[in-house]
């Protein structure tokens, strides 16, 4: 008989490594005698990194499934709610240039399609409604900074979908409390000095500087850029695509607010420069921006001077952290008895806060498919090396989407972005496609998609990208339940401008008085 | 909302309350505030939920009296129409107030808050109905009941939110989503609701239930539970009170005197 998977090792301690050890500990309950055992080993010296501040609304059901109080969530973490993310002059580069990704799907998106309408509305009646104000109703809250709920709607629901916006550091120190006390990790504070190979090639254990040798049966590499064990042990290669995205630089700030009642934005900003873009979140108690950028079109001086033109005066009291970024992943993240989660796997830039989603669907895809022995380990890790990269590569289609509809001529930047060499085979056939018809369900098959078509039409329309829906024009005779689901989002629009607080109100009286559970 | 004033001998010696008016107050409120300690008697005629308050999220205790927002179906041709009027209809037009201003510009209560009354009531007047005071400034006996009723207002709001609090605590509550089909075909969605979870309660340890019996909850917790039963009747006095009013527009009144 094989041997059985029961003991679970995580390497690293920051978000990655405490949702991977919560969502395995959860799904296994390692809390009771007959779970697995989850155990995690952390250095007490190298800090985590501490970016990816933005989620999806994913974060909620992973939140739901650890046990945790979306109230404790809010008041340990300096949460607050993200309604999806304002780009600005990323399309012209003028300063009236922004368009909004929200996260709501059009009005009945999943039966109808509203796009080619939409685009006979704005060409016939020279009507300026940008397209996801006409569809969805979270632009407008957006753009007058309410929160996607009220105090009575219970913990996790919402009124216009939404996730969140954190502080990275309170956040890994929240999960570790609660994957410890709650959930069964074993948490153990020591350096890893060395793998212990098994004439297999699996790793037996690993040797720590006070803790003695430290045996598992599986075990994930969350440890940063350091890629201790898929890296180093095994050498996995590392697989670039800076020749697809040219972001190689972060600079970034946290921003007190200049008045406490400030109001706090409800999505993530992000503003594009000449090399590259500045991302803006509001937390309660300080916001956190960065610029991303390319040192091969900017020089570290220039990128610093344009972050200080954005942030303001204020910027010159504040420290600068500067993080180099290699834009890429692993060739492959599970490797005998050993899986990357979170930088150990890949990285690339914030611009749709992908870090922690991936660290979400990677770490629910080994819990859920937990190999039960080692004779199906491989069949396992084979699956989720197919399913990692699918995903990778979808990310990077998107984020390339992002530049390569820019308009900007401005620099060097912007133009080489489109440059078709760079654009990625499988997004250019896309693209052929949505030239003539909008991006829908059947363009997107796998069951393991991470952008869904409606996000596509968000960035396409938003960014001013023109599809010749005449050939279809035989088909488009439904005007009137068109016309109806409009009007359904205009009304639905005024009821929730009406009905939902400022964000800043409702996270401070969540912070107070709670949210309920029911 | 109209500013409230706090009572005074001096100022309102003359005035009266008539009491033909004061359940008016409530003719168009569809949940109405109860307290814990009147829940056995409300429990023979309302249902008991919980709703949470809109400002402050917190849940609170309501007697269900209508569908609709502005319905009270237990308001009827002018007059309360129940065999127990809660607490929050017969206290009308008076209100507790938080003492705020010096001892001797009150009225004594004998008890820890003012007694206020809403001076735009339709109830007050200075001919009809009951005397507050007395020709020496002395509280009437109606008064007096008055202010035993929002005594008994003031200690049970307290003890109502403790009860809450368990039953929040203990995580015996749940929603309830009532979808309702009248007799004309009129579908109508109650949300915003909750009450007793009883799979909860039947699976809670034996530790909760006895901290729920030695504090006094249980009672109450069942009233809930029993008082549910009530909505059908709810139901009835709405389908009654339609067929009554589709009646009374069949025949058109100006037609028929002309």
């Amino acid at each position: 008989m094989s041997k059985a998977i029961r003991s679970i090792v995580i390497v690293g301690g920051g978000s990655a490594g405490w949702l991977t050890a919560g969502l395995i500990a959860a799904e296994h309950r390692a809390y009771e005698k007959d779970g697995l055992s989850v155990t995690l080993v952390e250095s007490p010296t190298v800090p985590t990194i501490g970016v990816g501040e933005g989620t999806w609304p994913t974060m909620r059901a992973t939140l739901i499934k650890l046990g945790i109080s979306e109230t404790d969530f809010f008041k340990e973490c300096d949460a607050s709610f993200k309604q999806g993310a304002k780009f600005q002059r990323w399309v012209t580069g003028r300063d009236d240039d922004f368009y909004y990704h929200p996260l709501m799907l059009p009005q009945s998106f999943q039966s109808f399609d509203l796009a080619p309408y939409w685009k006979k509305i704005v060409s016939s009646t020279k009507q300026k409604i940008s397209f996801s104000d006409a569809v969805c109703f979270q632009e407008a809250m957006c753009e007058r900074n309410l929160a996607p709920k009220l105090i009575t709607t219970p913990e996790y629901e919402a009124v216009a979908n939404y996730a969140y916006h954190l502080d990275a550091g309170k956040f890994g120190a929240f999960l570790q409390s609660h994957c410890t006390q709650k959930l069964g990790v074993r948490h153990i504070l020591d350096d890893v000095k060395g793998v212990v190979a098994a004439d297999t090639g699996d790793i037996a254990g690993l040797e720590t500087a006070a803790s003695g040798r430290i045996e598992g049966d599986l075990f994930i590499d969350c440890t940063g850029f350091s890629s201790l064990l898929l890296g180093r042990h095994y050498d996995v290669p590392f697989k670039p695509c800076d020749d697809v995205l040219f972001i190689d630089r972060a600079l970034a700030v946290q921003v007190p607010y200049a008045q406490d009642d400030d109001p706090i934005v409800p999505h993530t900003l992000s503003t594009a420069q000449s090399a590259g873009w500045v991302w803006d979140i509001g937390l309660p108690s300080r916001r956190g921006v960065g610029y991303v950028y390319s040192s091969r079109y900017q020089s570290e001086e220039a990128a610093t001077e344009t972050l200080r033109a954005y942030v303001g005066p204020a910027f010159d009291r504040l420290s600068v952290r500067q993080i180099p970024i290699r834009s890429g992943h692993r060739e492959t993240f599970w490797r005998h008895n050993c899986v990357a989660v979170g930088l150990s796997a890949g990285f690339l830039e914030p611009l749709e806060a992908s870090a922690l989603v991936l660290i979400e669907l990677s770490a629910d895809m080994i819990a859920k498919n937990m190999p039960a022995c080692r004779d199906v380990m491989d069949l396992a890790a084979k699956r989720f090396n197919e399913t990692t990269a699918y995903r990778w590569d979808r990310i990077i289609d998107f984020l390339k989407l992002h530049y390569m509809l820019s308009q900007r001529t401005d620099s060097a930047f912007w133009i080489d972005n489109r440059d078709p060499a760079t654009i990625p085979e499988s997004l250019r056939q896309q693209l052929e496609i949505w030239r003539y018809q909008a991006p829908g369900n059947a363009d997107f098959t796998s069951n393991n998609e991470v952008f869904p078509a409606a996000s596509y039409q968000y960035v396409l329309y938003g960014m001013g990208f023109e599809t010749d829906f005449s050939y279809q024009a035989h088909r488009l005779h439904r005007e009137k339940d068109a016309m109806t689901l409009f009007g359904k989002n205009a009304k639905q629009k005024d009821q929730v401008l009406r009905a939902l607080p400022k964000n800043r109100d409702l996270i401070e009286k969540i912070r107070r008085t709670g949210l309920q559970a029911i | 909302m109209t500013e409230l004033i706090a009572l005074h001998p001096a100022h309102h010696r003359k005035l009266r309350v008539d009491p033909d008016q004061v359940e008016a107050h409530s003719a168009s409120v569809r949940m109405m505030p109860v307290v814990i300690s009147e829940f056995l008697k409300a429990a023979t005629q309302f249902p008991l939920l919980l709703t949470k308050n809109a400002d402050s999220g917190f849940f609170t205790a309501i007697a269900l009296c209508g569908f609709e927002e502005g319905e009270n179906l237990f308001w009827r041709q002018g007059e309360w129409d129940a065999l127990y009027v809660p607490l929050n209809v017969q206290r009308q037009p008076f209100f507790a107030g938080r003492p705020q201003q010096s001892a001797k510009d009150r009225s004594d209560t004998g008890h820890d808050f003012v007694l206020c009354i809403d001076p735009e009531s339709p109830s007050l007047g200075s001919e009809k109905g009951e005397a507050l005071f007395d020709a020496a400034g002395a509280p009437t006996p109606y008064l007096q009941s008055m202010q035993d009723i929002l005594a008994q207002l003031v200690a049970g709001e307290a003890a109502t939110r403790a009860f809450i609090e368990k039953l929040v605590h203990y995580k015996l509550l749940t929603r309830l989503a009532l979808e309702i089909t009248l007799d004309d075909g009129e579908q109508m969605k109650v949300q915003g609701v909750y009450t007793i979870d009883e799979d909860a309660l039947e699976a809670a340890p034996i530790a909760v239930i006895d901290e729920l019996r030695q504090q006094g909850h249980l009672p109450a917790l069942y009233a809930m539970i029993v008082s549910l039963g009530h909505i059908f009747a709810l139901v009835q006095r709405k389908n009654k009170m339609m067929a009554q009013a589709g009646q009374w527009f069949q025949p058109d009144p100006a037609q028929s005197a002309s």
